[in-house]
């Protein structure tokens, strides 16, 4: 096993991807957040390539980590970010009002990764949305035949993302 | 919160308008255009004049966002201050992207072109071409807020 590992951080717009990079890399993270004018969606800023950071395990392996635009007018950059990528992070949102069916268009958009259990399926904000329930992300999973492990998480907590990483290279 | 200077910019009929006046201009002086336009930084499309259908204005504003932003964060990395313009050259021609003077880099003007025209002086055009929308439109880091 090499002893870097290229890890994409995926998921809706708002859904915490920046937010998670940014409370695990070591060094501060490389940006390209611009101002955001989409009202569809209520933060005034927007990552539109990557999100860079690094993180380096007690094992001495080292992690890059990527995070993507959540907007599928960015889908474009997935591919190239993915390349050579050892698993992916999908983070839902519970806040938005189909959060499972905004989560199809990421089970597709990384479908190779999902389809050899690469990947894992974070939900933000269960606190307060807590349906649906990890439960029915496991469900849905399961029925659309592509089964991968379902955490909550809370992308502002460290310890909740290294957990998160943790489970994501135990299954790659 | 949302950045409602580009979203009036999006949706401006006279500011689109301008634009691709000064586009066609820019065409008419560059033979060489093949498509030219208009994005936000956030990558909406704006205003655009192409040859012909095989650019997708949406598509390529969200890559000339993308690629700004990414060059923005190669010159910070650099310690320079911003990144005023990046260029994609190729065997088949040349992709230009510049930050629109007066947006803070919350517009860019893309043009792709061909080889035919001296890259001195596709750059000099496209430079003259957003400047001329600048002042067209009085554009000063002032208006943008």
């Amino acid at each position: 096993m090499s002893s870097e590992h290229k890890i994409i951080f995926a998921g809706p717009t708002g859904a915490g991807k920046t937010t998670a990079i940014s409370q695990i890399s070591e060094k501060p993270p490389v940006s390209t957040d611009v101002a955001n004018s989409d009202l569809r969606y209520g933060k005034a800023t927007t990552t539109v390539a990557i999100d860079f950071g690094e993180l380096a395990l007690d094992g001495g392996e080292k992690l890059r980590l990527y995070g993507v635009p959540g907007q599928h007018r960015f889908s474009f950059i997935w591919e190239i970010a993915a390349r050579g990528a050892l698993g992916v992070i999908l983070i839902a949102d519970n806040t938005l009002e189909d959060p499972m069916e905004e989560l199809q268009f990421y089970l597709q958009g990384f479908d190779s990764f999902v389809q050899r259990g690469a990947a894992v399926v974070v939900v933000n904000r269960l606190e307060t949305h807590p349906y649906p329930a990890e439960e029915d992300y496991v469900k849905m999973l399961m029925d659309r035949g592509t089964p991968l492990p379902v955490m909550a998480c809370d992308p502002r907590k460290k310890d909740d993302v290294l957990t998160v990483l943790d489970v994501l290279l135990t299954v790659c | 919160m949302h950045d409602d200077s580009l979203r009036v910019w999006r949706e401006s009929p006279v500011f689109k308008a301008v634009c691709r006046a000064e586009m066609d201009e820019l065409r008419a002086s560059t033979p060489s255009v093949q498509a030219a336009i208009i994005a936000t930084a956030d990558g909406f499309d704006v205003a655009d004049v192409c040859s012909d259908k095989r650019y997708s204005p949406a598509r390529l504003s969200a890559m000339a966002s993308s690629m700004m932003a990414l060059a923005g964060a190669v010159a910070k990395e650099a310690d320079y201050p911003d990144c005023g313009s990046l260029i994609v050259e190729s065997s088949g021609g040349k992709t230009i992207m510049m930050s629109l003077p007066g947006t803070d880099g919350r517009l860019v003007l893309l043009v792709i072109a061909d080889n035919s025209t001296p890259f001195g002086m596709l750059l000099m055009n496209g430079r003259q071409c957003a400047h001329r929308i600048q002042q067209r439109l009085n554009l000063t880091s002032d208006s943008n807020n």
